[in-house]
């Protein structure tokens, strides 16, 4: 075993030609294609009539009141969602960790939302928030006397129903992450402090938490990033309506180059909204390496 | 004594509190999943009525309906058989391709090994909607358009990264000792990392491929946009139950469940590594 030996040396760089064949030819020639593509008013319905139009299309997304809306919607979603999950997930995390029975078939069972298949989750949940076949509002005037409103159907209500579909489906996943992660850390100190006098809360605060920070943050960031790829769902709930008012970039993206077919304006969009996601989740990667030293 | 009494009795009652809220929790995530599979057990005529059924002679009339011919979508086995077929060629395509990429991150100094990895890694931040129209492009000049490849190319190109980061972790932990006496042995180093890696890893390498299965079998926007008939998933059908034929719950409840019962079979046998693998194995 020489460390030299020019065969293992290409061995080495061999094991990378299919990953890099399928990943280059799915992320960088897609990229560049798109670019080329956002540059003409290509469409994709009329293939042999387009002409070079410089950054015409940059420009009118950046103009576009449907285009405004759905990155705002996009955001909203995103942080509504995550922080959302965030402040529940640490929550039931810790009302798991008590010593309890049957712990292992909760944990089993909270798998149940996030591994359900995403376009059967939206089917259920349109149904079930249904004004007139819903089970939610049927109970809610059969019990409470309540006429419920419908949820899906109303510009200030469909968004945040949207969003707590999302939380119903993902706080497992923070949740049982965390719960992984109190259950690796050490009693001692805690054992120390409640010694020392310190509330349950003081104790939580300044101990548990910490201890927990790198773990949080990963979490965050993946659940950043899932949330910004959130399609399947959303469509099947509402499609982006009523209105335009649930309508995220990537069903915008969707609704442009496949209803509307202008495939050159659709390629505009996309590379917005990827250097947008770029932007927001290298911002945050910076931000989890200085707080992690390793 | 009375207040140690107290005290203890505050602390019983507390807990129970906390247990009620435990249990309404589980209720709330276990409903609209239960309700689902409840529901495909239905007569049609039980599945749509309101106040809802809750005590039923379970029926499997709407699973026969599913895939007997002359109902709404005939061809739903088809469908599923369609999944299949794209789910598992793609997952084991980016398991080989990934475990071989992996192995060489973790055993081999290679220039620029760090950033390599790391842009790996960040394919998976990019969102699929913004690659979705240039694949679309690419796909009908190559005139791959309604064929398992159109589905199974990107599919095994959003779970490589994926596979890569997890599966690097699992070989960093194995010491390269055991494969260097294995190669002072007579061993080959492919032989080595065959016989003797791989196996360490099964369980780690059969959660990641659990993963890898519940993406593909799950995904809808691809295969909404890549489909028209031949290779149309099963997700991408069960949206047509309400837009094309009216809604017809008990079919589609079925359906749904169908479609969610592989997955939660498999994400239950290996549950111990489902969080490690869904934070990329940043949760041990």
């Amino acid at each position: 075993m020489k460390e030299n030996n020019p065969n293992k040396d290409r061995l080495k760089y061999l094991l990378f030609v299919p990953t890099m064949v399928i990943l280059v030819s799915m992320t960088i020639v897609p990229f560049v294609f798109s670019l080329l593509t956002s540059l003409t008013n290509y469409k994709a319905t009329e293939p042999d009539n387009w002409r070079f139009i410089g950054l015409d299309n940059f420009t009118r997304a950046l103009m576009d009141k449907d285009i405004q809306s759905s990155f705002v919607n996009t955001l909203v979603y995103v942080a509504g969602a995550v922080s959302l999950e965030f402040v529940l997930g640490i929550l039931i995390a810790l009302l798991l960790n008590r010593k309890m029975r049957g712990i292992t078939v909760i944990r089993m069972l909270l798998l149940l939302p996030m591994m359900a298949t995403p376009v059967a989750v939206g089917l259920m949940w349109r149904w079930l928030l249904n004004t007139d076949f819903g089970i939610i509002n049927y109970y809610l005037s059969a019990w409470f006397e309540i006429t419920g409103p419908n949820w899906l159907g109303e510009y200030a209500l469909a968004m945040p129903v949207v969003i707590l579909v999302d939380v119903w489906q993902w706080t497992p996943f923070v949740v049982l992450s965390l719960l992984a992660g109190l259950q690796s850390l050490s009693d001692d100190p805690i054992e120390a402090a409640s010694m020392d006098g310190a509330s349950s809360w003081q104790m939580f605060w300044n101990i548990t938490l910490p201890q927990l920070k790198s773990i949080i943050l990963v979490v965050l960031l993946i659940r950043i990033i899932d949330a910004f790829k959130s399609f399947d769902v959303v469509w099947t709930l509402t499609n982006g309506g009523p209105g335009v008012s649930t309508e995220l970039l990537s069903l915008r993206v969707y609704r442009v180059a496949f209803k509307f077919w202008e495939t050159g304006y659709a390629s505009a969009i996309s590379w917005l909204f990827l250097i947008i996601v770029m932007l927001i989740t290298s911002q945050f990667i910076r931000f989890l390496y200085k707080e992690t030293p390793k | 004594m009375m207040g140690i009494m107290n005290l203890r009795m505050r602390r019983f009652l507390w807990n129970r509190m906390l247990d009620v809220l435990t249990y309404m929790i589980l209720l709330v995530a276990i409903f609209p999943v239960g309700w689902m599979v409840l529901t495909s057990l239905k007569t049609s005529w039980d599945a749509q009525s309101l106040p809802p059924v809750w005590l039923f002679v379970p029926t499997f009339e709407n699973y026969q309906a599913l895939f007997s011919s002359g109902s709404t979508s005939s061809n739903f086995g088809g469908l599923l058989w369609n999944s299949v077929v794209v789910s598992f060629v793609s997952t084991v395509l980016s398991i080989v391709f990934g475990a071989l990429a992996a192995y060489s991150l973790s055993r081999f100094r290679l220039k620029r090994g760090k950033d390599i990895a790391i842009w790996i890694l960040s394919t998976r931040m990019f969102p699929p909607a913004a690659t979705l129209v240039p694949v679309f492009m690419m796909m009908s000049w190559f005139d791959l358009i309604d064929t398992y490849a159109a589905l199974i190319i990107p599919y095994t190109a959003f779970n490589l990264s994926f596979v890569v980061w997890m599966l690097k972790g699992f070989f960093d932990d194995i010491p390269v000792d055991l494969e260097e006496s294995a190669m002072i042995d007579g061993c080959s180093r492919m032989s080595a990392f065959v016989r003797i890696i791989l196996p360490l890893i099964a369980p780690g390498l059969a959660a990641t491929a659990i993963i890898c299965l519940m993406f593909s079998w799950n995904e809808f926007m691809f295969a909404l946009v890549l489909s028209r008939n031949e290779v149309v998933t099963a997700p991408v059908i069960a949206n047509q139950f309400i837009t094309m034929y009216g809604v017809q719950w008990g079919e589609l409840t079925a359906a749904s469940t169908l479609m969610t019962a592989p997955v939660l079979i498999f994400a239950i046998l290996v549950r111990n590594h489902m969080i490690k693998g869904l934070t990329m194995g940043s949760v041990k």
